[in-house]
């Protein structure tokens, strides 16, 4: 269309919006302001406890190596606990995440509840999970990797499902017009296609396992958490400071490995 | 080999391989996309499907294959009343149609041969067609041949999405040859090539509808293409079929009348 004099408006910078998204911005505004009280933000508080941060910094170091082999010994059940939880977690997520995604499920009935309980997992929070399963299977490292097994289902068990709905539709259909059955077009079009996907979520999950095996020892779910726990307890300080950095050294191996996994497989 | 060794091709001339009648669909928002479509395919013939942007060609060929489902009319596909058929017997039919896409629709991770051995999954049935490094030998030396047969055995272990588009529908071809089709259909097969190797990939249709006796039917766009590579023309316009007959009686005058 040629711009003339009859058509030299321009298009508006911004759209006017409409009169109840505006009233939602504004309550969503105010309800933050609002949470600050509920939540019990203090600036003041936050600075006069910078002091005793500082002391409690000052007497974690030197670091305490008296008991290293022990902290060793744990810290390796820890990451023990957590890629064996997020291994089988992966792989109970990939059969869930295939019942779980609308193209694939053999049945809307079973799609539903497939999501339910993907959902389920991920919503109750893993501190609740090991709870139980300590109440369940007892104290120790075994309540923790079912608790990371279910935390990994939750969390791969939804992005498997979707990475499988966003696939590109050709293939799919390309196997389907040779006469091929759904189990075969899951595992010969879809699984291909969203394989740089699951590798990238399962390593994210390995990482997000390693970091959650730590606090899971506070309830007593086996790893590392529960000697930090003791040692903060106890105000054995220098204790805590070894167990904080071997978990931070934990936590980095893991993430480095992850990175170089997705370099060489993606 | 040659796919009359299979037994896949009958040899009778004039034996109908599609035929359509009275076919309609519509869908939501667009109204009547195929409105009383009649049209017939005879054994090794090489038919081309024109008309313009949504005249119905491509819906046309999904509610053969009854990759949608039309709202009424009859299909009889190779003998068989498409509309009737249970889960496993449309997937015993579709065995025997080779589609090809506009898009190739290779599994982009995978090798070419998996891609070609994928074929055979119907026939085969088993999960060891899935890759190409647990399918049987035979089935292996069969997909060998089909790729031979496109000119690209030796990108048997490339991967899929590292191919050009030329190559990449030759592969879609050797896939569709080693269903051991009785039938091939292909929905705008050169609209994403250059000229030169869209004449190539129709030059290898047609080579495969003379040599192979295999029936051809593909949308084009292009008109040299359809009067070049087809004993038949359809023309479609508005749903309808507004042109049947003999390539060789028509010249692109009259084919440019259909997108008026």
């Amino acid at each position: 269309m040629k711009y003339t004099d009859e058509h030299n408006a321009l298009p508006k910078r911004f759209k006017m919006i409409a009169a109840w998204k505006f009233v939602m911005y504004v309550i969503i505004g105010v309800f933050f302001l609002y949470s600050f009280s509920g939540s019990g933000f203090s600036p003041s508080k936050l600075v006069s406890g910078c002091p005793n941060m500082g002391r409690i910094l000052g007497e974690m170091f030197p670091p305490d190596i008296h008991r290293l082999s022990y902290i060793s010994t744990a810290m390796f059940q820890t990451f023990q606990m957590a890629f064996v939880g997020a291994v089988i977690g992966i792989i109970i997520s990939f059969f869930l995440s295939v019942l779980a995604s609308r193209r694939n499920t053999p049945h809307i009935s079973i799609y539903y509840a497939s999501r339910f309980v993907i959902a389920f997992c991920r919503s109750v929070p893993d501190l609740v999970w090991a709870v139980i399963f300590v109440a369940s299977v007892g104290l120790g490292p075994f309540a923790g990797t079912l608790t990371i097994i279910v935390d990994t289902v939750g969390f791969c068990g939804r992005f498997f499902a979707e990475a499988m709905e966003e696939v590109d539709k050709g293939p799919e259909e390309a196997l389907q017009s040779m006469g091929a059955r759904r189990l075969h077009i899951v595992m010969s079009a879809v699984v291909p296609a969203v394989l740089p996907s699951f590798v990238n979520t399962s390593l994210y999950a390995l990482e997000k396992a390693v970091r959650s095996s730590v606090v899971l020892g506070l309830v007593g779910a086996g790893g590392i958490g529960i000697e930090l726990k003791v040692a903060m307890d106890m105000f054995l300080y220098q204790e805590a400071s070894t167990i904080i950095i071997g978990i931070f050294l934990l936590v980095v191996a893991v993430e480095q490995f992850s990175m170089y996994a997705r370099r060489e497989i993606m | 080999m040659s796919l009359n060794e299979t037994g896949s091709v009958d040899d009778t001339p004039e034996e109908i391989r599609l035929s359509v009648s009275s076919l309609n669909k519509s869908f939501k928002g667009r109204g009547a996309v195929l409105s009383d479509v009649s049209m017939q395919i005879r054994c090794g013939e090489a038919v081309a499907l024109i008309g313009g942007n949504g005249s119905g060609k491509s819906t046309l060929l999904r509610c053969c294959m009854r990759l949608i489902e039309p709202d009424n009319g009859e299909i009889i596909f190779l003998r068989q009343n498409v509309s009737s058929l249970n889960k496993p017997q449309l997937r015993s039919l579709r065995s025997r149609i080779g589609l090809v896409f506009q898009k190739h629709n290779l599994v982009p991770r995978l090798s070419v041969l998996t891609n070609v051995i994928h074929g055979a999954v119907w026939r085969e049935g088993s999960m060891r067609t899935y890759r190409h490094y647990t399918a049987p030998d035979r089935v292996r030396r069969e997909a060998m041949i089909c790729l031979e047969k496109v000119g690209l055995p030796h990108l048997a272990e490339s991967r899929a999405d590292c191919l050009s588009g030329g190559e990449s529908q030759r592969v879609a071809i050797a896939r569709a040859l080693m269903q051991r089709p009785d039938f091939i259909i292909a929905d705008e097969p050169v609209a994403s090539l250059d000229p030169k190797v869209g004449r190539e990939v129709m030059e290898l249709f047609i080579r495969l509808n003379r040599e192979e006796k295999l029936t051809l039917l593909y949308v084009s766009h292009d008109l040299d293409h359809a009067l070049d590579y087809s004993d038949r023309l359809i023309g479609m316009s508005g749903g309808r079929v507004v042109l049947d007959g003999v390539s060789r009686k028509f010249s692109k005058g009259d084919l440019n009348e259909i997108y008026r």
